[in-house]
């Protein structure tokens, strides 16, 4: 078990009377791409929302390379190697390309307030290298072309590269991607998987939220099925698919019979 | 880039050098008396702007702490008979401390709540002021402030600020050494991580930024700017009444930096200068002069939303393109 990198145990979300995470486990290993699938309000987010400490847990806990993290603040959970994006893609909209890339860096949020007014050779070389670092991630994301540019003006596509980006910008060892290729075309998320493929081949681990099962099916190496904020099964792509109550509650009986006769 | 930036540094030094020789040419003593004021203004609005433009939190209680750096200022030398030049950074200090301690509850709240908070605060604060006749002297005020001690320096000789020349020049050093502390925070990865946390808190957090923090520490430097301009103000006056820390000179900073153009570096500098400026010209409106000054608020948000710094660079920008274009 020395691969295993996030856990969660018996983690359950009340809100209210609703129970949108109910006694879920799960892990989550070194170097693969998990994805969590389920249908609307399954607690798919909810769940990205925990493990980033965005919502603090009702019940259970969650461990991040064998430490607690549930207890923790959200800046914290970032700075032990967390990165998300959000389903509505997030970014610094009045800044740049170039200056979303910089301000994700560890750089941006370590420079203290004596440095930032007195600093000399050090802070020159410290902020040269991001720069540096940004002009490669910008290059990685493909958006080398659209550096200058305010992030808010970019199309869907290019923001969804570069929320990808910026929580990449933190050198993340989990990145957790809440509907990467949601609201683009099958084209246009040939891009975003491709980019998540080449993210995985550098070494990091990759939790996905995503509904297009052509995506899902084809660049997850395990895959966590919700519904009801219950954990319906666990496995791999051809598990899960085969799965009675996934195919009832999710996949549809058309898609179980493509499947089998494809 | 790099030619731009040239140019704006070249603008810089310039405005830099006519602030030091405008006194050749202005030698009333009346306008050096606006000149010195218009000093105080501009440093205390760069402080709100670092808040308001570069935080993005309105701290409404900005000028009640300019209450408070003048008040400890002046209390300092004249209770406890400090020298004004420790009195000046002393009362910096308690300014920011009480900055902080104003931060840590009231900066938990987002939106619309911080600068309800620290309005409701400004306005307490004015009142224990006016009402605390054994410590401020309450309604009558506080008088005969001494100046600041001569300070001798090497080739000069002894310098006093007697004259309101001199008291330019000691308010200009400041103005200069607060620019320069604030264009060092702004083009840093601080500036950054402050444009991350005005622009998106969550997302600010989400990529390691403590956000509480920073503003904590942003809000108490700010603090801490506007006391050095109400120390400043104390010992040139040499005199102070409460309305000095009425919260009503927050609005008044605000208008400053709102109508100079908020985020910008030299937004609180013009509006710093105008404004004053205008108090004087339209000064036999009396009372309508905030009418004047709502309307001018009103055309400038609608047709400058940067203010009027906002709208230069904007004519720059067009102008540069159009030279470079053909």
């Amino acid at each position: 078990m020395n691969d295993l990198l996030l856990e969660a145990r018996e983690v359950t979300k009340n809100f209210g009377g609703l129970q949108a995470i109910n006694q879920v486990n799960f892990q989550i290993r070194k170097g693969e791409i998990f994805s969590v699938i389920g249908p609307n309000g399954a607690g798919k987010t909810t769940l990205f929302n925990l493990i980033t400490a965005f919502l603090p847990p009702t019940r259970g806990e969650i461990f991040f390379k064998g430490e607690k993290i549930s207890s923790l603040k959200p800046f914290q959970v970032a700075r032990r190697s967390i990165a998300r994006t959000f389903q509505l893609t997030t970014l610094f909209e009045k800044n740049t390309v170039m200056e979303n890339l910089m301000i994700g860096q560890r750089t941006t949020r370590e420079m203290g307030i004596l440095q930032a007014l007195f600093g000399g050779p050090r802070k020159r070389l410290t902020e040269k290298n991001n720069l540096d670092r940004a002009h490669q991630l910008a290059e990685f994301i493909g958006l080398s072309g659209e550096k200058e540019i305010q992030a808010g003006l970019l199309p869907q596509r290019a923001q969804k590269q570069l929320s990808i980006g910026l929580a990449l910008a933190t050198n993340p060892e989990l990145l957790l991607l809440d509907e990467p290729a949601g609201g683009v075309n099958m084209e246009e998320a040939g891009v975003l998987i491709d980019l998540i493929t080449r993210i995985r081949n550098s070494g990091i681990t990759i939790c996905l939220i995503e509904h297009k099962m052509s995506v899902v099916m084809n660049i997850s190496d395990r895959i966590l099925a919700l519904n009801y904020g219950k954990k319906v099964t666990e496995g791999t792509p051809a598990e899960v698919c085969r799965n009675e109550e996934v195919i009832k509650s999710y996949l549809g009986d058309k898609y179980a019979s493509a499947r089998r006769s494809g | 880039m790099a030619k731009n930036e040239r140019q704006k540094r070249l603008v810089y030094g310039l405005l830099i050098l006519l602030a030091l020789i405008a006194p050749l040419f202005i030698t009333g003593d009346y306008p050096r008396h606006i000149m010195v004021m218009c000093g105080i203004w501009v440093i205390s609005s760069m402080g709100l702007n670092l808040i308001l433009g570069y935080v993005g939190q309105l701290n409404l209680a900005h000028g009640t702490f300019f209450g408070i750096g003048a008040y400890s200022t002046a209390l300092l030398v004249q209770g406890l008979g400090l020298s004004f030049w420790l009195a000046l950074p002393l009362g910096c200090l308690i300014t920011a401390i009480l900055g902080f301690l104003t931060g840590l509850p009231t900066l938990r709240t987002r939106g619309h709540y911080f600068p309800i908070t620290t309005m409701c605060l400004g306005i307490c604060i004015y009142y224990v002021i006016a009402r605390w006749d054994e410590l401020t002297g309450g309604a009558r005020g506080l008088f005969g402030i001494p100046r600041p001690k001569p300070i001798p320096l090497p080739f000069v000789g002894e310098v006093s600020f007697d004259t309101t020349l001199a008291c330019y020049y000691l308010v200009l050093f400041f103005v200069f050494l607060t620019m320069l502390a604030i264009f060092r925070f702004a083009r840093s990865l601080v500036g950054k991580r402050l444009a991350a946390i005005r622009g998106n808190e969550n997302l600010a957090q989400s990529v390691g930024i403590n956000t509480m923090q920073d503003k904590v520490v942003f809000l108490s430097i700010s603090t801490l700017i506007a006391g050095l301009a109400g120390g400043l103000y104390a010992a040139y006056m040499g005199s102070l009444m409460a309305e000095q820390a009425h919260f009503l000179g927050s609005f008044e900073m605000l208008l400053n930096v709102m109508i100079g153009g908020v985020g910008t570096m030299a937004g609180p500098i013009i509006g710093g200068i105008l404004l004053p400026i205008l108090t004087e010209a339209f000064h036999f409106l009396g009372g309508l002069r905030l009418v004047v000054y709502g309307a001018l608020l009103i055309l400038i948000m609608g047709f400058l939303p940067q203010g009027i710094a906002g709208g230069l660079r904007s004519v720059a920008l067009h102008y540069g393109q159009r030279r470079d274009g053909k």
